[in-house]
């Protein structure tokens, strides 16, 4: 999360000055949560912690505008590397979940396959409609790839639990 | 029913092109050594043809033969969403004023503030397109 809001604070930076309320406001534009996360509180925290560690100035004056420093030109490339490069986890809730199936009855199981199913199937409609909106064809493409895979591990998951 | 504003920036984006098919880019940000298509948001009230011509008048030394608009691009922009108007425009002189402005070759531009984007632009101003093409990004 930290990672990722540093990665769009500096991003938005780059292009030119900004007041943390427009970062804000830009960062939780309608369309944009479906994408990605970042909780709101944490964007004046992570400004001013950009401010302390040089990648970013703030000029004085109501409200504060924050301007992007060579450094944090240097630190918006290698955030968008770790992110790129860094390893996969598998953190969410989910991941807990699958590792605890033993404690589920067979019904359940595909009573919960079927809600997953059911949830990602409305996610990939919605999928659909915002891509042309999507803050890049890229994220878009990775998402619906995703989105795939996991309703084929959920059919495939289905046919088992059948047989 | 409740109404949904959106920021939309507008933009007046610039391909400049010189008689030996050389691209115009421009340095806003000393700090930053990425370059920039010429351009600017468009103000309120304002054509884009005439911020597109202030663009112009900025940059020093240059004499402009021709400009027609490209085509226009729609989608969600860094900041907000973009509406982008992209100017074709001759030009010929040796770029001066206050931000850094230089010729570059066609097949070899510089790094950019957007990318693949203004080479996307590029690309499809120098294609030909001009007035034909108003298909969204």
């Amino acid at each position: 999360m930290a990672l990722s809001t540093r990665l769009l604070i500096l991003w938005l930076l780059s292009e030119g000055p900004l007041h943390g309320y427009r970062i804000r406001k830009i960062l939780s534009a309608p369309g944009l949560a479906f994408w990605f996360r970042i909780e709101d509180a944490s964007i004046y925290s992570m400004l001013r912690g950009l401010v302390r560690q040089g990648f970013a100035t703030a000029q004085e004056g109501t409200p504060t505008a924050y301007r992007i420093t060579r450094a944090g030109r240097s630190e918006l490339s290698r955030c968008i590397e770790r992110a790129w490069r860094g390893q996969t986890n598998a953190k969410e809730p989910l991941c807990a979940a699958l590792a605890a199936a033993d404690e589920l009855e067979a019904d359940e199981i595909r009573d919960f396959l079927e809600a997953r199913k059911a949830v990602l199937g409305a996610r990939r409609a919605q999928l659909v409609k915002l891509a042309p909106a999507a803050p890049s064809g890229l994220l878009a493409r990775r998402e619906k790839a995703l989105l795939s895979a996991e309703i084929a591990w959920l059919d495939a998951e289905l046919e088992r639990e059948e047989s | 029913m409740t109404e949904e504003t959106v920021d939309t920036q507008v933009i007046a984006n610039l391909v400049v092109r010189d008689p030996e098919g050389r691209v115009l880019f421009v340095r806003y940000d000393p700090e930053n050594e990425k370059w920039w298509l010429p351009g600017k948001d468009v103000a309120p009230y304002t054509h884009p043809d005439e911020t597109a011509a202030a663009v112009l008048a900025a940059v020093e030394g240059l004499a402009v033969d021709s400009t027609e608009l490209s085509h226009v691009e729609s989608f969600r922009g860094r900041r907000g969403w973009h509406l982008v108007f992209n100017y074709d425009v001759r030009a010929t002189g040796a770029p001066g004023g206050s931000d850094e402005a230089q010729w570059f070759d066609a097949e070899a531009l510089p790094r950019t503030v957007h990318g693949a984007w203004e080479k996307q632009v590029v690309a499809r101003v120098t294609a030909g397109q001009a007035g034909r093409d108003h298909s969204a990004a």
